[in-house]
Protein backbone atom coordinates (compact mmCIF):
# COMPACT_ATOMS: atom_id res chain seq x y z
CA UNK A 1 0.00 0.00 0.00
CA UNK A 2 1.99 2.66 -1.23
CA UNK A 3 0.91 6.19 -0.30
CA UNK A 4 -0.58 7.90 -3.26
CA UNK A 5 0.22 11.67 -1.04
CA UNK A 6 3.41 12.27 -1.67
CA UNK A 7 5.89 10.63 -4.02
CA UNK A 8 8.99 12.21 -2.31
CA UNK A 9 8.32 10.39 1.04
CA UNK A 10 8.93 7.14 1.20
CA UNK A 11 6.58 6.36 3.73
CA UNK A 12 3.96 4.72 3.86
CA UNK A 13 0.21 5.88 5.07
CA UNK A 14 -0.63 3.05 6.60
CA UNK A 15 2.14 3.87 9.08
CA UNK A 16 0.66 7.15 9.43
CA UNK A 17 -2.82 6.08 9.95
CA UNK A 18 -1.48 3.05 12.56
CA UNK A 19 0.14 5.88 14.21
CA UNK A 20 -2.88 8.32 13.93
CA UNK A 21 -4.82 5.21 15.93
CA UNK A 22 -2.12 4.48 18.84
CA UNK A 23 -1.14 1.43 17.46
CA UNK A 24 2.05 2.13 14.97
CA UNK A 25 3.64 -1.00 13.53
CA UNK A 26 6.96 0.15 14.51
CA UNK A 27 8.37 2.57 17.33
CA UNK A 28 6.14 5.43 17.99
CA UNK A 29 8.91 7.65 18.63
CA UNK A 30 10.82 7.43 15.03
CA UNK A 31 7.01 8.25 13.30
CA UNK A 32 7.10 11.04 15.81
CA UNK A 33 10.89 12.04 14.97
CA UNK A 34 10.23 11.91 11.12
CA UNK A 35 6.93 13.96 11.40
CA UNK A 36 8.79 16.62 13.08
CA UNK A 37 10.96 17.10 9.46
CA UNK A 38 8.56 15.82 6.83
CA UNK A 39 5.89 18.89 6.05
CA UNK A 40 4.40 16.40 3.97
CA UNK A 41 3.40 13.42 6.22
CA UNK A 42 3.00 15.98 8.88
CA UNK A 43 0.00 17.31 6.80
CA UNK A 44 -1.70 14.09 5.99
CA UNK A 45 -1.44 13.49 9.28
CA UNK A 46 -3.57 16.43 10.25
CA UNK A 47 -5.77 15.90 7.40
CA UNK A 48 -6.50 12.65 8.59
CA UNK A 49 -7.23 14.07 12.03
CA UNK A 50 -9.06 16.47 11.07
CA UNK A 51 -11.56 14.41 9.08
CA UNK A 52 -11.70 11.66 11.99
CA UNK A 53 -12.48 14.82 14.26
CA UNK A 54 -15.47 15.80 11.28
CA UNK A 55 -16.91 12.56 11.40
CA UNK A 56 -16.96 12.42 15.16
CA UNK A 57 -18.79 15.83 15.07
CA UNK A 58 -21.90 14.34 13.68
CA UNK A 59 -24.55 14.33 15.90
CA UNK A 60 -25.55 10.69 16.88
CA UNK A 61 -28.39 9.59 15.73
CA UNK A 62 -31.05 10.05 17.85
CA UNK A 63 -34.16 7.56 18.19
CA UNK A 64 -37.38 8.15 19.77
CA UNK A 65 -39.12 6.07 21.73
CA UNK A 66 -42.35 5.96 19.28
CA UNK A 67 -39.34 5.34 16.51
CA UNK A 68 -38.03 2.49 18.61
CA UNK A 69 -41.62 1.28 19.18
CA UNK A 70 -42.01 0.98 15.64
CA UNK A 71 -39.20 -0.70 14.45
CA UNK A 72 -39.45 -3.23 17.07
CA UNK A 73 -43.24 -3.38 16.84
CA UNK A 74 -43.19 -6.97 14.81
CA UNK A 75 -42.26 -8.08 18.62
CA UNK A 76 -45.85 -7.61 20.03
CA UNK A 77 -47.29 -8.97 17.19
CA UNK A 78 -49.05 -12.48 17.82
CA UNK A 79 -47.15 -14.17 15.29
CA UNK A 80 -43.70 -13.12 16.34
CA UNK A 81 -42.00 -15.79 17.82
CA UNK A 82 -42.48 -18.08 13.99
CA UNK A 83 -41.46 -17.00 10.81
CA UNK A 84 -43.76 -15.02 8.80
CA UNK A 85 -44.41 -14.52 4.88
CA UNK A 86 -42.77 -11.45 4.26
CA UNK A 87 -45.36 -9.01 3.45
CA UNK A 88 -44.06 -7.46 -0.16
CA UNK A 89 -44.40 -10.91 -1.08
CA UNK A 90 -47.93 -12.05 0.43
CA UNK A 91 -49.20 -10.20 -3.02
CA UNK A 92 -46.74 -12.79 -5.02
CA UNK A 93 -49.10 -15.19 -5.92
CA UNK A 94 -51.44 -12.42 -6.98
CA UNK A 95 -48.43 -10.60 -9.07
CA UNK A 96 -47.80 -13.97 -10.72
CA UNK A 97 -51.69 -14.56 -11.81
CA UNK A 98 -51.70 -11.10 -12.96
CA UNK A 99 -48.97 -11.38 -14.88
CA UNK A 100 -50.00 -14.45 -16.61
CA UNK A 101 -53.82 -13.26 -17.06
CA UNK A 102 -52.22 -9.97 -18.82
CA UNK A 103 -49.62 -12.18 -21.02
CA UNK A 104 -52.10 -15.08 -21.92
CA UNK A 105 -55.59 -13.48 -22.45
CA UNK A 106 -54.81 -10.40 -24.42
CA UNK A 107 -56.82 -8.45 -26.18
CA UNK A 108 -60.05 -9.38 -24.32
CA UNK A 109 -62.65 -6.97 -23.83
CA UNK A 110 -63.93 -7.92 -20.69
CA UNK A 111 -65.67 -4.60 -18.50
CA UNK A 112 -62.60 -3.51 -15.99
CA UNK A 113 -64.15 -4.75 -12.68
CA UNK A 114 -64.64 -8.03 -13.29
CA UNK A 115 -61.55 -8.24 -14.92
CA UNK A 116 -60.04 -6.56 -12.08
CA UNK A 117 -61.66 -9.10 -9.45
CA UNK A 118 -60.68 -11.81 -11.42
CA UNK A 119 -57.03 -11.14 -10.84
CA UNK A 120 -57.44 -12.12 -7.27
CA UNK A 121 -58.06 -16.11 -7.77
CA UNK A 122 -54.95 -16.95 -6.26
CA UNK A 123 -55.76 -15.57 -2.60
CA UNK A 124 -59.31 -16.62 -2.70
CA UNK A 125 -59.87 -19.81 -0.55
CA UNK A 126 -56.67 -19.27 1.06
CA UNK A 127 -56.86 -17.16 3.58
CA UNK A 128 -52.65 -15.92 5.13
CA UNK A 129 -52.51 -16.57 8.80
CA UNK A 130 -51.90 -13.22 9.59
CA UNK A 131 -54.62 -11.26 7.26
CA UNK A 132 -57.67 -12.94 8.95
CA UNK A 133 -59.58 -9.69 8.00
CA UNK A 134 -58.21 -9.74 4.41
CA UNK A 135 -59.32 -13.00 3.91
CA UNK A 136 -63.11 -12.35 5.24
CA UNK A 137 -63.40 -9.15 3.01
CA UNK A 138 -62.25 -11.13 -0.13
CA UNK A 139 -64.47 -13.54 0.80
CA UNK A 140 -67.59 -10.87 1.43
CA UNK A 141 -66.71 -9.66 -1.91
CA UNK A 142 -67.20 -13.20 -3.49
CA UNK A 143 -64.32 -13.46 -5.36
CA UNK A 144 -65.04 -16.59 -7.02
CA UNK A 145 -62.69 -17.20 -9.77
CA UNK A 146 -65.19 -17.15 -13.06
CA UNK A 147 -64.36 -20.58 -15.38
CA UNK A 148 -63.75 -17.96 -18.35
CA UNK A 149 -60.64 -17.08 -16.52
CA UNK A 150 -59.27 -20.15 -15.18
CA UNK A 151 -55.24 -20.26 -16.81
CA UNK A 152 -54.88 -22.77 -19.12
CA UNK A 153 -51.85 -25.01 -18.14
CA UNK A 154 -48.52 -23.48 -18.34
CA UNK A 155 -45.92 -24.10 -21.49
CA UNK A 156 -42.90 -25.83 -20.85
CA UNK A 157 -40.06 -24.13 -22.06
CA UNK A 158 -36.60 -24.41 -21.16
CA UNK A 159 -35.90 -21.46 -18.59
CA UNK A 160 -32.89 -19.68 -19.46
CA UNK A 161 -31.23 -20.07 -16.13
CA UNK A 162 -30.65 -18.39 -13.23
CA UNK A 163 -27.85 -16.41 -14.16
CA UNK A 164 -29.26 -14.98 -17.22
CA UNK A 165 -32.48 -14.39 -15.68
CA UNK A 166 -30.86 -12.24 -12.96
CA UNK A 167 -28.82 -10.79 -15.12
CA UNK A 168 -32.10 -9.62 -16.77
CA UNK A 169 -33.64 -8.53 -14.42
CA UNK A 170 -30.98 -6.21 -12.85
CA UNK A 171 -31.29 -4.20 -16.42
CA UNK A 172 -28.75 -6.36 -18.29
CA UNK A 173 -31.22 -8.25 -20.36
CA UNK A 174 -30.35 -10.95 -23.15
CA UNK A 175 -30.93 -10.15 -26.49
CA UNK A 176 -32.74 -13.43 -27.15
CA UNK A 177 -35.03 -12.96 -23.54
CA UNK A 178 -37.96 -10.57 -25.35
CA UNK A 179 -39.89 -8.86 -22.57
CA UNK A 180 -42.88 -11.38 -22.96
CA UNK A 181 -40.52 -13.80 -22.17
CA UNK A 182 -38.88 -12.32 -19.30
CA UNK A 183 -42.21 -11.59 -17.82
CA UNK A 184 -43.17 -15.35 -17.95
CA UNK A 185 -40.40 -16.23 -16.56
CA UNK A 186 -40.89 -13.89 -13.45
CA UNK A 187 -43.97 -15.38 -13.04
CA UNK A 188 -42.96 -18.32 -12.70
CA UNK A 189 -40.33 -17.43 -10.43
CA UNK A 190 -42.81 -15.52 -8.14
CA UNK A 191 -45.70 -18.57 -8.47
CA UNK A 192 -42.78 -21.13 -6.85
CA UNK A 193 -40.72 -18.21 -4.60
CA UNK A 194 -40.41 -19.14 -1.05
CA UNK A 195 -41.87 -16.49 1.06
CA UNK A 196 -39.80 -16.64 3.81
CA UNK A 197 -36.57 -16.64 1.98
CA UNK A 198 -37.35 -15.69 -1.90
CA UNK A 199 -33.87 -15.37 -2.31
CA UNK A 200 -32.27 -12.80 -4.57
CA UNK A 201 -33.66 -13.86 -8.40
CA UNK A 202 -37.17 -13.37 -6.66
CA UNK A 203 -36.69 -10.12 -5.27
CA UNK A 204 -35.09 -9.11 -8.56
CA UNK A 205 -37.86 -10.26 -10.11
CA UNK A 206 -40.34 -8.41 -8.16
CA UNK A 207 -38.64 -5.12 -8.94
CA UNK A 208 -38.45 -6.15 -11.95
CA UNK A 209 -42.38 -6.35 -12.44
CA UNK A 210 -42.60 -3.65 -10.36
CA UNK A 211 -40.72 -1.49 -12.87
CA UNK A 212 -42.56 -2.02 -15.91
CA UNK A 213 -45.75 -1.92 -13.90
CA UNK A 214 -44.47 1.51 -13.73
CA UNK A 215 -43.32 1.98 -17.05
CA UNK A 216 -46.84 0.95 -17.90
CA UNK A 217 -46.20 -1.71 -19.62
CA UNK A 218 -48.27 -4.32 -17.25
CA UNK A 219 -51.82 -3.42 -16.97
CA UNK A 220 -51.62 -1.05 -13.69
CA UNK A 221 -54.77 -0.90 -13.10
CA UNK A 222 -55.60 -4.67 -12.30
CA UNK A 223 -51.87 -4.81 -10.73
CA UNK A 224 -53.38 -2.88 -8.19
CA UNK A 225 -56.21 -4.01 -7.28
CA UNK A 226 -54.79 -6.15 -4.13
CA UNK A 227 -53.66 -2.78 -2.67
CA UNK A 228 -57.07 -1.31 -3.05
CA UNK A 229 -58.62 -4.09 -1.84
CA UNK A 230 -56.02 -4.02 0.96
CA UNK A 231 -56.77 -0.15 2.07
CA UNK A 232 -59.97 -1.14 2.96
CA UNK A 233 -58.93 -3.89 5.18
CA UNK A 234 -58.51 -3.83 9.22
CA UNK A 235 -55.81 -2.56 11.34
CA UNK A 236 -53.69 -5.96 11.05
CA UNK A 237 -53.70 -5.74 7.18
CA UNK A 238 -52.85 -2.36 7.02
CA UNK A 239 -49.93 -2.50 9.34
CA UNK A 240 -48.95 -5.04 6.86
CA UNK A 241 -49.43 -2.40 3.77
CA UNK A 242 -47.84 0.17 5.02
CA UNK A 243 -44.73 -2.27 5.66
CA UNK A 244 -45.29 -3.05 2.08
CA UNK A 245 -45.29 -0.02 0.44
CA UNK A 246 -42.34 1.38 2.60
CA UNK A 247 -40.15 -1.41 0.95
CA UNK A 248 -42.12 -0.62 -2.56
CA UNK A 249 -42.46 3.16 -3.13
CA UNK A 250 -43.09 2.24 -7.07
CA UNK A 251 -46.64 0.89 -5.25
CA UNK A 252 -46.84 3.96 -3.33
CA UNK A 253 -46.75 6.35 -6.34
CA UNK A 254 -49.16 4.20 -7.83
CA UNK A 255 -51.28 4.07 -4.84
CA UNK A 256 -51.09 8.14 -4.48
CA UNK A 257 -53.34 8.65 -7.26
CA UNK A 258 -56.16 6.88 -5.41
CA UNK A 259 -58.32 9.07 -3.66
CA UNK A 260 -56.25 10.58 -0.81
CA UNK A 261 -58.60 13.10 0.52
CA UNK A 262 -60.70 10.90 2.96
CA UNK A 263 -58.99 9.96 6.23
CA UNK A 264 -59.85 6.34 6.75
CA UNK A 265 -57.81 5.87 3.11
CA UNK A 266 -54.50 8.37 4.61
CA UNK A 267 -54.75 6.61 7.57
CA UNK A 268 -52.70 3.48 6.50
CA UNK A 269 -50.45 5.28 4.56
CA UNK A 270 -48.92 7.70 7.18
CA UNK A 271 -46.49 5.36 7.70
CA UNK A 272 -45.33 5.39 3.98
CA UNK A 273 -45.76 9.52 3.83
CA UNK A 274 -42.38 9.69 4.89
CA UNK A 275 -41.03 8.31 2.13
CA UNK A 276 -39.58 10.84 -0.51
CA UNK A 277 -40.81 8.52 -3.44
CA UNK A 278 -43.94 9.48 -2.77
CA UNK A 279 -43.82 13.38 -3.44
CA UNK A 280 -44.23 13.22 -7.60
CA UNK A 281 -46.95 11.66 -7.14
CA UNK A 282 -48.80 13.84 -4.47
CA UNK A 283 -47.48 17.10 -5.99
CA UNK A 284 -49.07 15.93 -9.53
CA UNK A 285 -52.24 15.30 -7.51
CA UNK A 286 -53.63 18.42 -8.13
CA UNK A 287 -54.04 21.46 -5.74
CA UNK A 288 -57.24 19.54 -3.92
CA UNK A 289 -55.73 16.46 -2.61
CA UNK A 290 -52.72 17.81 -1.69
CA UNK A 291 -54.85 20.25 0.95
CA UNK A 292 -56.68 16.98 1.43
CA UNK A 293 -53.50 15.11 2.76
CA UNK A 294 -52.44 18.52 4.91
CA UNK A 295 -55.80 18.41 6.56
CA UNK A 296 -55.54 14.72 7.03
CA UNK A 297 -52.09 15.05 8.55
CA UNK A 298 -52.67 18.19 10.38
CA UNK A 299 -55.78 16.93 12.10
CA UNK A 300 -54.23 13.61 12.87
CA UNK A 301 -51.38 15.19 14.55
CA UNK A 302 -48.95 12.65 12.80
CA UNK A 303 -45.67 14.73 12.98
CA UNK A 304 -43.89 12.71 10.55
CA UNK A 305 -46.92 13.31 7.97
CA UNK A 306 -46.69 16.68 8.71
CA UNK A 307 -43.56 17.44 7.91
CA UNK A 308 -43.40 15.44 4.79
CA UNK A 309 -46.85 16.97 3.59
CA UNK A 310 -44.76 20.25 4.38
CA UNK A 311 -41.66 19.05 2.60
CA UNK A 312 -44.08 18.72 -0.33
CA UNK A 313 -45.78 22.42 -0.04
CA UNK A 314 -41.99 23.83 0.44
CA UNK A 315 -41.14 22.15 -2.93
CA UNK A 316 -44.01 23.28 -4.46
CA UNK A 317 -43.68 26.78 -3.94
CA UNK A 318 -40.45 26.84 -4.80
CA UNK A 319 -41.02 25.72 -8.18
CA UNK A 320 -43.65 28.73 -8.22
CA UNK A 321 -46.62 28.49 -10.38
CA UNK A 322 -49.41 30.03 -9.46
CA UNK A 323 -51.66 26.98 -8.18
CA UNK A 324 -48.21 25.66 -6.11
CA UNK A 325 -48.28 28.66 -4.47
CA UNK A 326 -51.29 28.80 -3.51
CA UNK A 327 -51.23 25.68 -1.88
CA UNK A 328 -48.16 26.53 0.22
CA UNK A 329 -50.30 30.41 1.18
CA UNK A 330 -52.60 27.90 2.23
CA UNK A 331 -50.17 26.14 4.55
CA UNK A 332 -49.49 29.35 6.15
CA UNK A 333 -52.85 30.04 7.09
CA UNK A 334 -53.01 27.07 9.70
CA UNK A 335 -52.65 28.16 13.10
CA UNK A 336 -49.08 28.21 15.32
CA UNK A 337 -47.71 24.68 15.77
CA UNK A 338 -47.55 24.71 12.40
CA UNK A 339 -46.40 27.43 11.29
CA UNK A 340 -43.26 26.85 13.71
CA UNK A 341 -42.29 23.67 11.51
CA UNK A 342 -42.43 25.72 8.50
CA UNK A 343 -40.23 28.34 9.98
CA UNK A 344 -36.80 27.00 10.28
CA UNK A 345 -36.61 25.63 7.18
CA UNK A 346 -37.99 27.98 4.94
CA UNK A 347 -35.06 30.47 6.38
CA UNK A 348 -32.76 28.00 5.42
CA UNK A 349 -34.13 28.38 2.61
CA UNK A 350 -34.26 31.82 2.08
CA UNK A 351 -30.13 32.16 3.05
CA UNK A 352 -29.51 29.55 1.06
CA UNK A 353 -31.42 29.97 -2.42
CA UNK A 354 -29.47 31.76 -5.60
CA UNK A 355 -32.06 32.43 -7.80
CA UNK A 356 -33.88 35.23 -7.13
CA UNK A 357 -37.04 34.62 -7.82
CA UNK A 358 -37.46 31.60 -5.18
CA UNK A 359 -35.22 33.73 -2.85
CA UNK A 360 -37.89 36.46 -2.45
CA UNK A 361 -40.68 33.93 -2.59
CA UNK A 362 -39.18 32.27 0.70
CA UNK A 363 -38.95 35.50 2.24
CA UNK A 364 -42.21 36.56 1.30
CA UNK A 365 -43.14 33.02 3.32
CA UNK A 366 -40.81 34.02 6.00
CA UNK A 367 -42.03 37.28 6.45
CA UNK A 368 -45.78 36.04 6.65
CA UNK A 369 -44.92 33.27 9.07
CA UNK A 370 -42.97 35.39 11.30
CA UNK A 371 -45.52 37.78 11.27
CA UNK A 372 -48.21 35.06 12.33
CA UNK A 373 -46.23 34.22 15.16
CA UNK A 374 -46.10 37.77 16.52
CA UNK A 375 -49.62 37.35 16.31
CA UNK A 376 -50.20 34.04 18.16
CA UNK A 377 -47.25 35.53 20.56
CA UNK A 378 -49.35 38.37 21.62
CA UNK B 1 -17.21 3.28 23.11
CA UNK B 2 -14.69 1.60 21.40
CA UNK B 3 -14.87 -1.99 22.47
CA UNK B 4 -12.01 -4.58 20.99
CA UNK B 5 -13.22 -8.01 21.65
CA UNK B 6 -11.10 -9.47 24.07
CA UNK B 7 -9.51 -13.08 22.87
CA UNK B 8 -12.56 -15.47 24.21
CA UNK B 9 -16.40 -14.92 24.20
CA UNK B 10 -16.94 -11.41 24.03
CA UNK B 11 -19.56 -10.09 26.51
CA UNK B 12 -23.31 -10.33 26.10
CA UNK B 13 -25.95 -8.65 27.31
CA UNK B 14 -27.08 -10.33 30.30
CA UNK B 15 -30.86 -10.42 28.13
CA UNK B 16 -29.83 -12.44 25.17
CA UNK B 17 -30.07 -16.01 27.06
CA UNK B 18 -33.96 -15.52 27.49
CA UNK B 19 -34.25 -13.68 24.02
CA UNK B 20 -33.08 -16.81 22.14
CA UNK B 21 -35.86 -18.74 24.19
CA UNK B 22 -37.72 -16.92 22.21
CA UNK B 23 -39.04 -14.28 25.24
CA UNK B 24 -39.73 -10.62 23.29
CA UNK B 25 -39.56 -8.60 25.75
CA UNK B 26 -35.92 -9.54 26.29
CA UNK B 27 -35.12 -9.26 22.88
CA UNK B 28 -36.51 -5.49 23.48
CA UNK B 29 -34.51 -5.44 25.66
CA UNK B 30 -31.33 -6.40 24.14
CA UNK B 31 -31.82 -4.05 21.03
CA UNK B 32 -33.51 -0.99 21.79
CA UNK B 33 -30.41 0.55 23.21
CA UNK B 34 -28.48 -0.12 19.79
CA UNK B 35 -31.49 0.94 17.71
CA UNK B 36 -29.18 4.47 17.35
CA UNK B 37 -26.12 3.42 16.15
CA UNK B 38 -28.07 0.47 14.02
CA UNK B 39 -30.10 3.40 12.12
CA UNK B 40 -27.26 5.13 11.34
CA UNK B 41 -25.55 2.22 10.05
CA UNK B 42 -28.40 1.49 8.03
CA UNK B 43 -28.85 4.88 6.53
CA UNK B 44 -25.27 4.94 5.58
CA UNK B 45 -25.85 1.72 4.01
CA UNK B 46 -28.73 2.09 2.42
CA UNK B 47 -29.56 5.99 2.53
CA UNK B 48 -31.64 8.19 4.33
CA UNK B 49 -35.06 7.01 2.77
CA UNK B 50 -34.49 3.29 2.88
CA UNK B 51 -32.90 3.18 6.22
CA UNK B 52 -35.46 2.49 8.44
CA UNK B 53 -36.62 0.25 6.15
CA UNK B 54 -33.32 -1.89 6.42
CA UNK B 55 -33.30 -1.72 9.92
CA UNK B 56 -36.68 -3.16 10.52
CA UNK B 57 -35.98 -5.73 7.92
CA UNK B 58 -32.70 -6.41 9.77
CA UNK B 59 -34.05 -6.53 12.92
CA UNK B 60 -36.74 -8.86 12.14
CA UNK B 61 -34.11 -11.22 10.83
CA UNK B 62 -31.72 -10.80 13.97
CA UNK B 63 -35.31 -12.03 15.86
CA UNK B 64 -35.78 -14.60 13.44
CA UNK B 65 -32.61 -15.59 13.64
CA UNK B 66 -31.08 -15.40 16.75
CA UNK B 67 -30.63 -19.01 17.43
CA UNK B 68 -28.43 -19.11 14.95
CA UNK B 69 -25.90 -16.24 16.73
CA UNK B 70 -22.89 -17.84 17.45
CA UNK B 71 -21.11 -15.91 20.51
CA UNK B 72 -18.14 -15.61 18.52
CA UNK B 73 -18.39 -11.72 18.28
CA UNK B 74 -20.68 -9.05 20.11
CA UNK B 75 -24.70 -9.36 19.36
CA UNK B 76 -24.60 -5.30 17.78
CA UNK B 77 -21.79 -6.67 15.47
CA UNK B 78 -23.82 -9.81 14.28
CA UNK B 79 -26.83 -7.60 13.74
CA UNK B 80 -24.40 -4.98 11.40
CA UNK B 81 -23.92 -7.76 9.53
CA UNK B 82 -27.23 -8.80 8.56
CA UNK B 83 -27.67 -5.06 8.10
CA UNK B 84 -24.36 -5.46 5.44
CA UNK B 85 -25.32 -8.49 3.81
CA UNK B 86 -29.38 -7.25 3.86
CA UNK B 87 -27.90 -3.98 2.10
CA UNK B 88 -26.50 -6.14 -0.62
CA UNK B 89 -29.19 -7.79 -1.83
CA UNK B 90 -30.04 -6.83 -5.50
CA UNK B 91 -31.85 -3.33 -6.24
CA UNK B 92 -33.84 -3.72 -2.32
CA UNK B 93 -31.83 -1.25 -0.36
CA UNK B 94 -29.55 0.36 -2.01
CA UNK B 95 -29.08 4.22 -1.42
CA UNK B 96 -31.07 5.82 -4.32
CA UNK B 97 -29.44 8.34 -6.65
CA UNK B 98 -31.10 11.56 -5.95
CA UNK B 99 -30.77 11.96 -2.08
CA UNK B 100 -32.19 15.66 -2.04
CA UNK B 101 -32.25 17.90 0.75
CA UNK B 102 -35.81 17.65 1.53
CA UNK B 103 -35.09 13.54 2.54
CA UNK B 104 -33.33 15.13 5.56
CA UNK B 105 -35.37 16.28 8.85
CA UNK B 106 -36.54 19.54 8.99
CA UNK B 107 -35.03 21.00 11.90
CA UNK B 108 -37.39 21.47 15.01
CA UNK B 109 -35.88 25.41 16.12
CA UNK B 110 -33.96 27.67 14.01
CA UNK B 111 -30.19 27.78 14.92
CA UNK B 112 -29.04 31.28 16.13
CA UNK B 113 -26.30 31.52 14.09
CA UNK B 114 -27.42 29.97 10.66
CA UNK B 115 -24.78 31.45 8.61
CA UNK B 116 -21.99 29.90 10.70
CA UNK B 117 -23.81 26.67 10.94
CA UNK B 118 -24.26 26.72 7.48
CA UNK B 119 -20.72 26.66 6.49
CA UNK B 120 -19.92 23.59 8.93
CA UNK B 121 -23.02 21.97 7.15
CA UNK B 122 -21.45 22.00 3.89
CA UNK B 123 -18.35 20.64 4.61
CA UNK B 124 -20.23 17.91 6.94
CA UNK B 125 -22.17 17.73 3.37
CA UNK B 126 -19.14 17.40 1.00
CA UNK B 127 -17.51 14.61 3.76
CA UNK B 128 -20.85 12.67 3.40
CA UNK B 129 -20.93 12.77 -0.49
CA UNK B 130 -17.65 11.72 -0.40
CA UNK B 131 -18.54 9.06 2.04
CA UNK B 132 -20.99 7.59 -0.55
CA UNK B 133 -18.96 7.03 -3.18
CA UNK B 134 -16.82 5.16 -1.43
CA UNK B 135 -17.21 1.07 -1.74
CA UNK B 136 -19.74 -0.58 0.18
CA UNK B 137 -17.05 -1.88 2.87
CA UNK B 138 -15.16 0.73 3.03
CA UNK B 139 -17.59 2.86 3.75
CA UNK B 140 -19.06 0.97 6.62
CA UNK B 141 -15.82 0.28 8.06
CA UNK B 142 -14.90 3.76 8.21
CA UNK B 143 -18.63 4.48 9.29
CA UNK B 144 -18.24 1.99 12.18
CA UNK B 145 -14.69 2.92 13.01
CA UNK B 146 -14.80 6.80 12.83
CA UNK B 147 -18.53 7.30 13.57
CA UNK B 148 -19.85 4.58 16.14
CA UNK B 149 -16.00 4.23 17.68
CA UNK B 150 -16.05 0.08 17.08
CA UNK B 151 -12.66 -1.51 17.46
CA UNK B 152 -11.25 -3.48 14.38
CA UNK B 153 -12.55 -7.60 15.69
CA UNK B 154 -16.62 -6.06 15.83
CA UNK B 155 -16.16 -3.97 12.40
CA UNK B 156 -14.24 -7.39 10.78
CA UNK B 157 -17.42 -9.89 12.25
CA UNK B 158 -19.99 -7.51 10.91
CA UNK B 159 -18.22 -7.62 7.47
CA UNK B 160 -17.28 -11.23 7.47
CA UNK B 161 -13.77 -10.34 7.13
CA UNK B 162 -10.51 -10.28 9.05
CA UNK B 163 -9.40 -7.39 11.42
CA UNK B 164 -6.35 -6.97 9.05
CA UNK B 165 -8.65 -6.34 5.74
CA UNK B 166 -11.33 -4.40 8.60
CA UNK B 167 -8.27 -2.38 9.75
CA UNK B 168 -7.21 -1.89 5.23
CA UNK B 169 -10.65 -1.07 4.56
CA UNK B 170 -10.77 2.06 7.14
CA UNK B 171 -7.20 3.27 5.92
CA UNK B 172 -8.31 3.45 2.34
CA UNK B 173 -11.51 4.93 2.62
CA UNK B 174 -9.79 7.55 4.41
CA UNK B 175 -6.90 8.38 1.87
CA UNK B 176 -9.70 7.94 -0.79
CA UNK B 177 -11.50 10.91 1.66
CA UNK B 178 -8.40 12.90 2.36
CA UNK B 179 -8.12 12.55 -1.52
CA UNK B 180 -11.11 13.87 -2.38
CA UNK B 181 -11.77 16.36 0.28
CA UNK B 182 -8.16 17.95 -0.50
CA UNK B 183 -7.70 21.13 1.24
CA UNK B 184 -11.35 21.71 2.57
CA UNK B 185 -9.55 19.37 5.44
Amino acid sequence: MKTTRTPACPWEDRVLQAFLEGTPAGDAGVVAAHLEECPECRKALDQSRALDALLASRARTEISEAQADRLLAFLERPAAARPRRRPALRLLPVLAGLLALALLLPGRREPREQVALAAAPAEVGRPEPGLPQLAGLLASRSLAVSDSYRLPPPVEVPSPGPELLLAAFCGRPDPALGEARLAQEAAKILAAADPLEPGPLAMAAVDWLLDRIQAGALPTRRALEPGRLLLEAEDEARWELVRLFRLRPVLLRKLAGLPLGQEPELAPLHGALGNEAALPALAAGGEERQLAAVRGAWRTGDEQAARFVLALFLKAALRSTAQERAGAEWVLAMPGPMAELLLPELARRALGERRHPERTLCKRLLEALRGELSAAGS
Amino acid sequence: MRQETEPGRPQQPPALEAARRGDPGAFDQVVRPLLGSLLALARRLAGEAAGEDLLQEGLLRAWRGLAGFREETTFRAWVAGILFRLSREPRRFRPRPERAAAARAIPDRLDPDPLLKASARELLDRVEQALERLPAPQRTALHLRAIEGWGYAEIAAALETSAGAARTAVFAARRRLRARMGDLL
